[in-house]
């Protein structure tokens, strides 16, 4: 809205000049961040009680509530917190005309509804596996994967310069414009983009099992797909840094920025111990955004790297659950997901979310060194 | 048997165990740690006959899940053939199908049915000289959880919470079993460790745990040092009048490491709730 407004106002003869500001984006940026920073900051207090009111509260098993030790009754769904002030900060601050930005908008909204289904299953079966089904959730999830991926690929919809429609980047590898090489999928970028998408959006998902392990690592992760938004869609910068120019992704960066606002304000509430849950509102959105960026910079491969940990904790997941348990019957790891094997070993839950939060904030310094390290 | 026959037998085995758990009043996963039953506290449960019959059958099952509930049912019906069935059942070394074995299984009877069977023999509660040679096999045993749940059932009998024939020195003349639970002080599986440093506390010579403690003083694992405090505590327990083992371990305490990564949370609010909660349930409030 500001930046539609600057561009109506600043643009006209004896326009507001100082309004160009406005269409600035590290001005959008910093605006955005400030925007859910506050909003979830100012909002979460009453929402909490009012989550709490409605019935909304974690329903984890505890063998040892009489101790006082048990987790169980904390208000959850504070997700929906993060996704309104996202809106809230893309309406203002955000090109509302950019495609970038309806893409982004509906990734919200369809992972925001799908985690809000699933958390009010488990509310009301009263037990934390009574979510929605895993075909269920793979459905919806590979569903807008699919159209995801289908709205980039068609030459009538697609946002990308013809040429990169069906390419992925490659980490330490020049584009062929620059005497790399490209790698075209061809029609099969779509499914890629389906594949992407389901394994990120679960891959959040998972991590979110202690008090601000999922905000605390998902942070650096937005950051460095910030960057190189930032980097794709300035035409001197991405001349510089030898990368294909990606004009509009800019809008990226200042939905990035909102994010890591709505996260660290999330944290003020979220971290141990917590006085809020994000649920899987809020976790399989997180997720489903972050895909969502992770597909529009076109830096797929990339995520091997700044996601490792989730990455990480997915595969070992898999193995540990899917092969130990369901298979073997006998457990290969002390816990799944593995961030539980780790209190299972004795090293409390907010020294293995700051361990975990540092191991991501590594992992997003050597994904940063790759734009130049090619 | 059809995987859908197989499906419906391990619900119903799982709705007869939970029944009997409810009946009960005990969660299986505190099996090991609650020991012996008392005789005849299944018969409160309704369908006990149904239960045990239906145990039978799901024990010839070729679904684990089914026969892991099977072997829980053996124990919270207190089975008349239950200790026969579960030592035979663990002294079973068939080997897991070619597939099993490559990702990392080990027997037909998985490893969660082991470990369940032991907590299951916890419950029937009876020890005897055949029970010291499985529990020998079992602490040898490749899977993890059931050397580490051997370990705790030995720490249970020693607390007197099973049928000891023999009573508790026929367990701790045992050198076969001793030399056992001390090789696993040094076991890989951190899990294993702490659970033979318990045990050991509660049977092994107090000279043996003494030495071996001394390399675990500064072990990097704060869970190790915890359950090597836990050994020294039963050491006490078991020899209150030895003034010189009381030095030996003062001087062991003065050299531990006491930096820790862990730490439990506790909330003082829930607590007061929990407080007044069972205040309430008990009825020693004044309005009550």
């Amino acid at each position: 809205m500001f930046y539609l407004l600057a561009r109506a106002l600043s643009g006209q003869n004896g326009g507001i000049g100082a309004l160009r500001v406005l269409e600035y984006v590290s001005v959008r940026s910093i605006g955005a961040a400030v925007t859910t920073l506050l909003l979830v900051v100012l909002a979460s207090p009453p929402v909490i009680r009012r989550l709490h009111l409605s019935g909304s509260s974690d329903r984890q098993r505890a063998f040892d509530a009489h101790l006082g030790k048990s987790k169980t009754g904390t208000p959850t769904m504070g997700g929906l917190i993060i996704l309104a002030s996202l809106l809230a900060s893309m309406l203002l601050w955000s090109d509302l005309t950019s495609p970038f930005v309806w893409v982004l908008a509906a990734s919200l909204l369809v992972f925001g509804c799908l985690g809000a289904a699933d958390d009010v299953a488990k509310l009301r079966g009263g037990r934390a596996d009574a979510g929605l089904g895993r075909p269920a959730k793979i459905a919806v999830q590979g569903g807008f994967g699919l159209a995801l991926g289908l709205f980039l690929y068609l030459p009538q919809t697609t946002p990308f310069p013809g040429g990169l429609v069906d390419t992925i980047g490659i980490p330490f590898l020049k584009p062929a414009a620059f005497g790399g090489a490209d790698v075209h999928l061809g029609w099969l970028y779509v499914p890629f983009v389906a594949f992407v998408v389901v394994a990120i959006s679960n891959a959040v998902n998972l991590i979110d099992g202690l008090d601000g392990l999922a905000a605390g690592t998902t942070i650096p992760t937005v950051l460095v797909y910030g960057v190189f938004a930032y980097v794709l869609s300035n035409a001197r910068l991405s001349q510089y840094l030898l990368y294909s120019f990606l004009p509009g992704v800019e809008e990226l960066v200042v939905f990035g920025a909102a994010l890591i606002g709505a996260l660290v304000g999330f944290l003020w509430y979220n971290s141990y111990p917590a006085e809020v849950f994000m649920g899987d509102t809020g976790s399989l959105s997180l997720g489903g955004m972050l895909a969502a960026m992770v597909v529009l910079t076109k830096q797929e491969l990339l995520f091997v790297m700044a996601g490792g940990l989730f990455i990480f904790v997915n595969v070992t997941h898999l193995i540990g659950d899917r092969i130990g348990i369901h298979m073997l019957g006998r457990r290969i790891f002390y816990r799944t997901p593995i961030h539980h094997s780790f209190e299972h070993m004795g090293v409390s839950e907010p020294k293995i979310v700051l361990r975990l939060s540092i191991v991501a904030l590594v992992l997003a310094a050597i994904s940063l060194a790759t734009i130049k390290l090619r | 048997m059809f995987p859908s026959e197989s499906n419906s037998l391990s619900a119903s085995t799982r709705d007869l165990r939970r029944g009997l758990e409810r009946s009960l009043g005990l969660r299986f996963e505190r099996a090991i740690l609650h020991g012996a039953l008392q005789a005849g506290a299944s018969e409160d449960f309704p369908r006990l006959d149904e239960a045990r019959r239906g145990a039978l059958r799901a024990l010839e099952s070729g679904a684990w899940r089914t026969r892991n509930e099977a072997v829980k049912l053996l124990g919270l019906s207190l089975h008349p053939d239950g200790r026969e069935l579960l030592h035979g059942l663990l002294a079973d070394r068939t080997p897991a199908p070619a597939l099993h074995r490559l990702l990392g299984g080990d027997y037909f009877h998985c490893g969660f049915e082991r470990r369940n069977a032991l907590a299951s023999l916890a419950l029937l509660g009876e020890w005897d000289a055949g029970t010291t040679e499985l529990a020998v096999l079992c602490l040898s045993d490749p899977y993890y959880e059931v050397r580490s749940a051997c370990c705790r059932w030995i720490g249970t009998a020693l607390a007197g919470r099973c049928r000891l024939n023999g009573g508790t020195e026929a367990l701790r003349g045992s050198g076969e079993l001793v030399d056992a639970v001390c090789r696993l002080l040094d076991d890989r599986r951190l899990e294993v460790r702490c659970a033979a440093w318990r045990a050991a506390g509660a049977l092994a010579p107090a000279e043996r745990v003494l030495e071996a403690s001394e390399d675990r003083l500064a072990d990097p694992r704060v869970r190790v040092r915890e359950a090597v405090l836990d050994a020294y505590g039963h050491l006490l327990d078991r020899f209150a009048q030895e003034a010189e083992l009381h030095a030996r371990v003062e001087s062991c305490l003065d050299r531990m490491l006491l930096t820790s990564v862990a730490m439990r949370p506790s909330y003082p609010v829930r607590r007061r709730y929990w407080a007044v909660r069972s205040r309430l349930k008990e009825g020693t409030c004044s309005t009550c």
